[in-house]
């Protein structure tokens, strides 16, 4: 036991500290000597902690007494940091003054300072030793009562009581800012992975925590899972929710590391902070803080409110913060680049999500059902084992885009988002010949699939600069009508451009400004049907300035617009291959009659759409240029459902 | 009104059926001119045909063939005599083609047309809603019809002006009205609307790409029943009808 002791003798004498040392060695002690009070400071002053020191009175330069205060004045500032009582004259370094007068004087200041014992010289060896022993027994014991006071025993952090002396001082000397984190989650823990899983995340907590505070800032550890944190002269909040931010991703790894992924744990902390002035009680910015704490919380988890005496922070920023904050709880921590491999109840949801967004966005979505088969002959346990290695190797084969969700014993479900027809099988081998590698060949075990496609199948239309598929399947959702449609507008857009032309040629008269804006406006209408997005904005501007009256700014405008739109027609045109089509038009003389004859019925009863498609169909015919005008004229005067129909009608059929 | 396509060869018995049948259905007469009838079935899309055998040729072969192919779900009556039917024998197998004999008089034939509308849509007619969109673009009249015609019954009107002189004859449960349009736009027509005493509570509902706020503003002086803005994809569009309807 005794050996265990560790004595510093100084004294200037060398044979004294040599018998010195002789009679503490000789009874297992061990000894550092040292002949000068300057060299002791300085060692103290290194981090080392003797638990004895041995001073002789009298030396030269500085002598006991004089080293002893310095001593102490060093201590005062070191002990403070160490969570002791800062003015407490024993809580210092013990030491045991060696004197070879008899002088009071020197008596009563070495016991001012905070002496244990005068021992003196020359000295007995036994009882020498006896007293040694007894002091430093004492000592340890006193040091054990008062760190068991001052110092969390679990993470190493200083309790509340340390805390509370320790902020009592320094409260009166600056300010800072006084954190109360809350460990969110750790409860979970707890129930999860049992009380020794939450005691060695604490300790990694406190480990964190200490990591990311500077070395003068004090961390405690107050309660179960609730630390104290103040960070000196620290007086900004930006600081603070930096810190828990921080904290809150740090926590979450090493969470993540301690536990896996296994279960949806969410740590972190939420913090309540004040900040505090110089002057402030303790006890009062642990209350307020505590208030914080409770609103903090109240907000959602691994939250932070901040309480300032000063200027009332923007909610802006608050909510800026907030929406950080709350998707941190939701962000995924290591992401991995592999599919994500879900339970039932977080895969219902997902699933759910999926399908409402391709609903919305016309997307699609590949279901796959992975079958293992010929496994009548497997065990339960090593089935399941199979399953798992398989979800992994699929896992690692698709994008981290899918899901994978065990359905049952021998099946897995896959979500595969945006995914083609085309492409589902080069995939699914992908994964089968990563099975059959990884599987013993001892035991074949074949995976077999089944997919369905869902969602609004976009086919697979050719690009053509400037047109946006998206737009025109949304104004269009059945592919006949949008293939009706690009036929109607590409048919159109010659006789359409020929019309504007002539408008524009005597654009300057009111009337023609006015007939132009008409036109443009149906321009602009059809290009944005199929999702021709700019040539639609620029026939937009068209249509303001006409509207206007403005015909410099259409004039600025007018041929650009016409070149954009005459691209796009001859896009259509190549890709769509409507050119041909177009060529060989039939005389529609002997036709137009009786198509007459079902507009005239039509236009009576009111029914627009075969009145269109009458209109359609009559221009689908070549005539000669008289016939043509009037059709053009009976197509206006047709959608206005005008009367003058009927005598265009009666002229044309004669 | 019925469409009744009427197709035979030009004969007085024919202009008579047709002037008879005029009475109740929109009647459209053709000849055996395959181009012609084949057109015509296309834009015209009758409800129901009426086909005279006499005088019946080859090209009589090549129409029902056409209409037995492309137009299966409309139903035909064909008038003829038993020789006449049993030249195209295969037809009448199934239950598309039926013949009357032609000595039938038109109130008999009447009849039948009518049996054949009402097992044909007997299944269909519902009380479904009445919907007029209102808009100068065709195709995007067309879309909208695509979209709402399975759950409404739904006219289009190519112009503000089109569209009152629609309403004269039936009044829509809910109009869909574009606010841009030449001549007479969305504005305007909605105040035509609320000035005629009969419409004037009709709901109304914006359909429109207009975005700015000064327009927005006038729009909703006008007190429609809502706004949409285009593009509108088929769901939002459907949801926000049904809203509009449900509490009329």
């Amino acid at each position: 036991m005794a050996q265990e002791y560790w004595i510093t003798v100084v004294d200037d004498d060398i044979s004294n500290l040599k018998i010195a040392g002789s009679i503490l060695s000789g009874h297992g002690m061990r000894v550092t000597a040292m002949s000068t009070g300057a060299a002791l400071l300085e060692y103290l002053d290194d981090g080392n902690e003797p638990d004895l020191i041995l001073l002789d009175v009298q030396m030269p330069v500085m002598d006991g007494l004089e080293t002893l205060e310095k001593l102490r004045a060093q201590e005062r500032e070191r002990n403070i940091r160490k969570g002791a009582e800062p003015a407490g004259k024993y809580d210092g370094m013990p030491v045991v003054l060696l004197t070879a007068d008899d002088n009071a004087e020197t008596a009563d200041r070495g016991l001012a300072l905070g002496t244990l014992d005068i021992i003196k010289k020359p000295f007995d060896p036994v009882s020498f030793v006896q007293r040694i022993e007894s002091i430093v027994t004492g000592c340890r014991h006193m040091r054990e009562l008062s760190d068991s006071i001052t110092k969390d025993k679990l993470t190493g952090l200083m309790s509340k009581a340390g805390a509370d002396r320790l902020m009592r001082y320094e409260l009166g000397r600056c300010g800072g800012t006084l954190m109360l984190l809350d460990i969110d989650g750790f409860r979970m823990i707890n129930e999860h992975f049992g009380h020794d899983a939450g005691d060695r995340f604490l300790t990694a907590c406190a480990v964190i925590l200490k990591q990311n505070i500077r070395a003068d800032d004090m961390a405690a550890r107050t309660d179960g899972d609730t630390f104290v944190v103040f960070l000196k002269d620290v007086l900004s909040e930006d600081k603070v929710t930096g810190l828990v931010r921080v904290l809150n991703s740090k926590l979450c790894a090493e969470a993540y590391r301690m536990f896996g992924n296994k279960k949806d744990i969410t740590v972190g902390v939420s913090c309540g902070a004040v900040i505090a002035e110089k002057g402030h009680s303790f006890e009062e910015l642990l209350r307020t803080a505590e208030r914080m704490l409770i609103s903090a919380k109240r907000d959602g988890k691994h939250g932070c409110a901040v309480f300032s005496r000063g200027e009332k922070a923007g909610n802006a920023r608050r909510h800026t913060d907030e929406l950080a904050r709350i998707c941190e709880s939701f962000d995924e921590h290591n992401t991995e680049h592999k599919a994500l491999c879900t339970g039932s109840e977080s895969f219902g949801m997902i699933y759910r999500y999926i399908m409402r967004h391709i609903q919305r966005y016309n997307g699609i979505v590949q279901k796959v059902l992975v079958t293992a088969e010929n496994i009548e002959n497997i065990p339960a346990s090593e089935l399941s084992a199979k399953m798992e290695q398989l979800s992994g190797i699929a896992a690692g084969m698709l994008r981290n885009s899918d899901i994978i969700y065990r359905c049952s014993p021998d099946q897995l479900l896959l979500l595969l988002p945006m995914l083609s027809d085309a492409d589902l099988p080069g995939v699914m081998e992908r994964i089968s010949t990563g099975w059959n590698n990884a599987e013993d060949p001892g035991r074949r075990t074949e995976i077999t699939y089944v997919s369905e496609c869902v969602g609004n199948v976009l086919p697979q239309y050719p690009d053509i600069e400037g047109l946006d598929w998206r737009y025109a399947k949304l104004n269009l959702p059945t592919e006949r009508l949008l293939m009706d449609t690009l036929k109607d507008l590409y048919s159109s857009i010659p006789k359409r451009i020929a019309r504007l032309e002539g408008f524009y040629a005597d654009i300057d008269s009111a009337e023609s400004i006015k007939s132009y804006k008409t036109e443009v406006h149906a321009m602009k209408s059809a290009a944005a049907l199929i999702g021709l997005m700019q040539i639609s904005g620029l026939a937009k501007m068209l249509e303001s300035y006409a509207a206007a009256g403005d015909a410099q700014s259409v004039r600025t405008l007018h041929e650009p617009f016409l070149k954009e739109f005459r691209k796009a027609y001859d896009a259509i045109g190549k890709t769509f291959g409507f050119e041909a089509e177009e060529m060989k038009k039939q005389d529609g003389k002997a036709m137009l009659p009786p198509l007459l004859g079902v507009l005239e019925s039509s236009l009576k009863e009111m029914d627009m759409e075969t009145a269109d498609r009458v209109i359609t169909k009559i221009r689908s015919y070549s005539y000669d240029e008289r016939t043509t005008e009037l059709i053009d004229k009976l197509a206006r005067a047709s959608v206005e459902l005008d009367d003058s129909a009927y005598d265009i009608i009666k002229e044309l059929t004669s | 009104m019925k469409k009744l396509m009427l197709i035979g060869n030009p004969t007085d018995n024919l202009k008579k059926l047709g002037e008879s049948l005029s009475a109740g259905y929109n009647v459209q007469t053709v000849g055996f001119v395959p181009d012609v009838v084949y057109d015509i079935l296309a834009v015209f899309s009758p409800d129901v045909i009426v086909i005279s055998l006499e005088g019946a040729h080859e090209s009589v072969k090549a129409v029902l063939r056409y209409i037995n192919t492309r137009y299966q779900s409309k139903p035909v009556i064909t008038l003829g005599t038993e020789a006449e039917k049993n030249a195209f024998a295969q037809y009448y197998k199934e239950s598309q083609f039926e013949n009357i004999d032609r000595s039938a008089g038109s109130d008999e034939i009447c009849a039948a047309v009518e049996r054949r509308l009402a097992e044909n849509f007997g299944a269909k007619s519902t009380n479904k809603k009445y919907i007029m969109v209102v808009d100068d673009d065709m195709s995007f009249l067309k879309s909208v019809k695509a979209m709402l015609e399975d759950d409404y019954e739904v006219a289009v009107a190519p112009s503000g002006m089109a569209a009152l002189r629609m309403m004269n004859t039936r009044l829509p449960d809910l109009v869909l009205l574009d606010y841009d349009m030449p001549h007479c736009d969305g504005r305007q027509t909605l105040e035509m609307i609320r000035t005629v005493t009969v419409t004037k509570d009709m709901p109304v509902m914006f359909l429109t790409c207009i975005t700015d706020r000064d327009h927005i503003d006038a729009i909703l002086g006008l007190n429609p029943q809502g706004y949409i803005v285009k593009p509108v994809d088929p769901a939002t569009l459907k949801e926000a009808v049904e809203k509009v309807l449900f509490y009329l």
